[in-house]
């Protein structure tokens, strides 16, 4: 079910309402059937592969905690390793590894190649397996001891506000959520319904909108484009992913707070970011602090404890990990990081590059030291454009095009023609290929980001201190916001995140 | 539960049921006392002053289509006379937008059809406001698929190389497998089926004509509340004023940058971006290969416009333009026939140039110019005609 639709809005009051009349056995089965109808409005034979994959994971976690032999106890974490990553990878790279098996073959003159089969993706499914390895790992790390009730635990995995698109939760942060029934506050209410109300507008009134923008100039022959195409286009999409990625977040986020529950945050307003790291502590938090902790550390061959108050992450312990090994690590897991997004070469370049702007980052960081706000300003303003353009990849129809727009920005003559400027004409002079719409919301974006960040830092505390106005303005705000939402609530484009 | 900083924020930024509701109420209180009792149709208020469209039909039977969701009329009116020859004519507005229209004015299509009959050949007809084609082609394979098509007449507008997509009306069409199957032979088609690769499952339909579960509630729950709050169904034209108004505001953005760089309007030009006009082009010879696998003669004509009105593009480029898309029907055995000249005298509409300023409107006509197009169109069709084997 898809979040910005009637539909949803409607199945929401009716499971919230009916959620909160419930005691607690019958509110479990009530999530459990309400997230199972959730997913099946998509393809309910689909339901089938998720359960598999709940089933393994909870009978093999219940083992792992009733065994001390070690060798026992990483047998049964590979037999789950196994079995979910091998689902993630038949659903998900089997048509990208038989599409380059006879690339390969080609190369080698053999002209008949596998046949592609037609294998649909499962929605969700990276999201669901991840959540459900990261509790398998926690138990066999002993973090948190196994849970022996199954309702509980389908609850974990297939709770309908972050089924499909995350957030990535942790074991820890929900079982005593879902165990315990939380009382019932109005502020619950009001903060979930705030952050549907949010998650919508940025979903169906600016991302869809900016979309087709998007969409009409990706679909561009690379070779027409400038420079300033390029770098237009770049920022459309970074916005646009941001936006959409951000709603779906925010409406989980919401929707479960409905219920009482809480997730944890995660977008923090990413193009604020004054470095590479910066950013990635800002931008989908779940995921990047999921592949540290279970990929990037055991790459490291880092040991870890559990350092937080019921927390959300392992800190690690000091160790000597060489600084090649790191390299590598690095490296690796930003490569898979980015195969998770996709099964395509273009998303392990735009992990490639992830890579390379954090390595680079760390570089500059270790030689040069500059005053704090020098470090805000300047950081903000090489950092947004470096993030917009790791979109690049992602977004390009293919390796080729990506090349192609991402060369174009180091030819001088695509950002300004000497000839037109030496004739007298000012604006031919610097090269545009797309409407003057394209320019003007993607500057538009960039100035609003600005505006937020400002507002943020600076009138935020003083609106606290003025209750009035500070009440009318929000009241303004909400108006504007309900607006939109209500004109533009339509089904008409899925997330983005989605499709991973 | 550990709590960082951003969750404590969150917390703190977003407590407060009151502003919430109060704004929800104002918000609903505004729309609900400005929302149209009548739908606004904003396909007409883009076609030029005083310019309405006309689509036609005779004794019950349609030939006259805008896109997908009313293509299947016209679909059947070509089933219906199998007996017939059948040319179909793909356009942009020219073809259905007459000017200062009065009581029994036809247009073009309508009179040719008339003609046409005469020699047992049935006319169909689908234009769309700025129909660019990409859009025609998928209509194309689309009506190839349901129908027998004898000649394919193709207006050629300069300004609609400049139109991108597909737009939600036509896009349904893709939902046919062997639709996406024929548009796949090109790599214009292939461009157009990844792109709208959800098969192009837009709610503005019909309900039959979804497939999951999703499409289904919704298109059934958006029904119900449009017959039960006049304040729902009047989203759709919210929307088109926000559009209308956000042009205004473009429009006076550029009177004012006008005003500071001393750029005289009445010389202002539209540009055509290459990448847009490259890939109508490819959707052009998708077009020109599949009639020509399927042995569809082609009438390919420069469309007419008033040669001594002001023309809002660069004349060199335009010129390359003809050139281009001769050569290019050419490499198919089509021929490229210039009608450009064939409508005279005082027919045009006027129109605003989008920068405040009240000029010739070079694409619309008033009734008479029809005739005058419907008889140039014959006129370069005969010869075609002829050439046909007999039914």
């Amino acid at each position: 079910m898809i979040f910005n639709s009637v539909s949803y809005l409607l199945f929401l009051v009716l499971v919230v309402c009916l959620y909160w009349s419930l005691p607690r056995k019958p509110k479990l089965v009530l999530l459990f059937v309400a997230s199972l109808t959730f997913y099946g409005f998509w393809r309910w034979e689909y339901i089938f592969v998720m359960m598999a994959s709940v089933l393994i994971d909870f009978v093999i976690a219940a083992k792992i905690e009733n065994t001390e032999n070690q060798t026992r106890r990483r047998t049964l974490l590979a037999i789950s390793l196994v079995a979910n990553l091998g689902l993630l990878a038949y659903f998900k790279y089997t048509v990208f590894a038989l599409e380059n098996l006879n690339v390969v073959f080609s190369l080698f003159g053999r002209t008949e190649g596998w046949t592609i089969p037609n294998i649909l993706l499962p929605i969700g499914i990276s999201f669901y397996t991840f959540q459900s390895i990261s509790y398998t790992i926690d138990v066999y790390r002993r973090f948190i001891p196994a849970q022996r009730e199954f309702l509980l635990f389908a609850n974990y995995v297939v709770f309908f506000p972050q089924l499909i698109a995350g957030p990535v939760l942790r074991a820890r942060e929900v079982f005593w959520q879902l165990n315990k029934r939380p009382d019932f506050v109005l502020d619950d209410i009001a903060y979930g319904s705030r952050r549907i109300l949010y998650g919508l507008f940025l979903k169906v009134v600016l991302a869809d909108n900016i979309a087709v923008f998007v969409d009409d100039g990706f679909v561009l022959p690379s070779s027409t484009l400038s420079a300033w195409d390029v770098w237009t286009l770049t920022f459309l999409f970074g916005f646009q992913i941001y936006f959409d990625f951000s709603a779906y977040s925010h409406i989980a986020i919401g929707s479960a707070r409905l219920m009482g529950i809480k997730f944890p945050e995660n977008f923090n307003f990413p193009y604020l970011a004054i470095s590479p790291k910066d950013f990635w502590r800002r931008w989908h938090i779940s995921l990047s602090s999921w592949i540290r902790d279970y990929l990037y550390f055991p790459l490291c061959g880092t040991k870890v404890r559990d350092e937080s108050v019921g927390g959300l992450s392992v800190a690690s312990e000091k160790n000597n990990i060489s600084e090649r090994r790191r390299f590598v690590a690095l490296f690796a897991t930003w490569a898979i990081m980015g195969l998770w997004h996709g099964a395509a070469w273009t998303f392990v370049v735009w992990g490639i590059w992830h890579a390379i702007m954090i390595v680079g980052y760390r570089a500059w960081a270790s030689l040069v030291t500059v005053p704090k706000w020098l470090a805000y300003t300047l950081g903000w303003t090489v950092t947004l454009p470096l993030m917009m353009l790791g979109w690049l990849p992602f977004r390009a129809a293919s390796l080729e095009d990506t090349m192609s727009m991402f060369f174009t920005l180091f030819r001088p003559v695509a950002y300004f023609d000497s000839v037109q400027f030496s004739a007298g004409y000012m604006m031919a002079a610097f090269p545009r290929n797309l409407s003057v719409d394209y320019y003007l919301i993607a500057a538009s974006l960039v100035v609003g980001t600005l505006i937020v960040g400002l507002v943020r830092n600076y009138m935020d505390p003083l609106l606290m201190r003025m209750q009035a106005v500070s009440f009318v303005m929000q009241t303004t705000l909400f108006a504007i916001i309900f607006s939109g939402v209500f004109v533009f609530l339509r089904p008409i484009r899925q997330f983005i995140y989605f499709q991973f | 539960m550990h709590i960082r900083e951003e969750d404590r924020r969150a917390e703190r930024e977003n407590s407060g049921l009151l502003p919430l509701v109060f704004g929800m109420v104002v918000a609903l209180g505004i729309l609900v006392n400005f929302a149209p009792n009548q739908r606004i149709d904003f396909e007409q208020t883009g076609l030029g002053i005083n310019t309405r469209e006309n689509f036609s039909s005779k004794n019950g039977e349609v030939f006259h289509c805008s896109d997908f969701n009313n293509g299947d009329q016209c679909i059947k009116t070509m089933n219906k006379n199998k007996g017939l020859r059948h040319v179909l004519w793909f356009g942009a507005s020219q073809l259905h937008a007459i000017n200062d229209m009065q009581p029994g004015d036809r247009t073009a299509v309508s009179r040719l059809h008339e003609k046409l009959l005469l020699r047992d050949t049935l006319l169909t007809a689908f234009s769309q406001a700025n129909g660019n084609l990409q859009e025609h082609d998928v209509l194309f394979e689309y009506i190839r698929q349901k129908a027998r098509v004898d000649v394919l007449v193709l207006g050629m507008v300069y300004d609609d190389m400049r139109e991108s997509g597909v737009r939600a009306t036509i896009k349904g069409a893709l939902l046919s497998k062997k639709t996406a199957k024929a548009l796949a032979q090109s790599s214009t088609g292939r461009l157009i089926l990844q792109r709208y690769k959800d098969g192009g499952k837009d709610i503005s339909s019909s309900p039959k004509k979804y497939t999951t579960l999703q499409q289904k509630t919704e298109a059934y729950l958006n029904e119900r509340l449009s017959r039960m709050a006049n304040v729902w169904a009047a989203r759709a034209d919210f929307r088109g004023q926000l559009v209308v108004a956000l042009d205004k505001l473009r429009r006076q953005v550029l009177i004012a940058r006008n005003a500071i760089f001393g750029i005289d309007s009445k010389k202002w030009t539209v540009r055509i971006d290459d990448g847009q006009y490259a890939v109508n082009r490819g959707a052009l010879a998708a077009i020109l290969q599949s009639a020509q696998r399927a042995k569809i003669p082609v009438l390919l004509y420069v469309a007419p416009r008033p040669i001594d009105a002001y023309f809002p593009y660069d004349l060199q480029k335009y010129q390359a333009y003809k050139n281009d898309i001769a050569k290019l029907g050419a490499s198919y055995g089509v021929t490229l026939v210039n009608l450009e000249d064939t409508v005279k005298g005082d027919v045009w509409g006027t129109i605003d140039n989008g920068v405040g300023k009240i000029v010739t409107d070079i694409f619309h006509f008033k009734a008479s110019g029809h005739a005058q197009m419907a008889k140039s169109i014959f006129k370069a069709l005969d010869p075609i005609l002829k050439g046909l084997p007999n039914q």
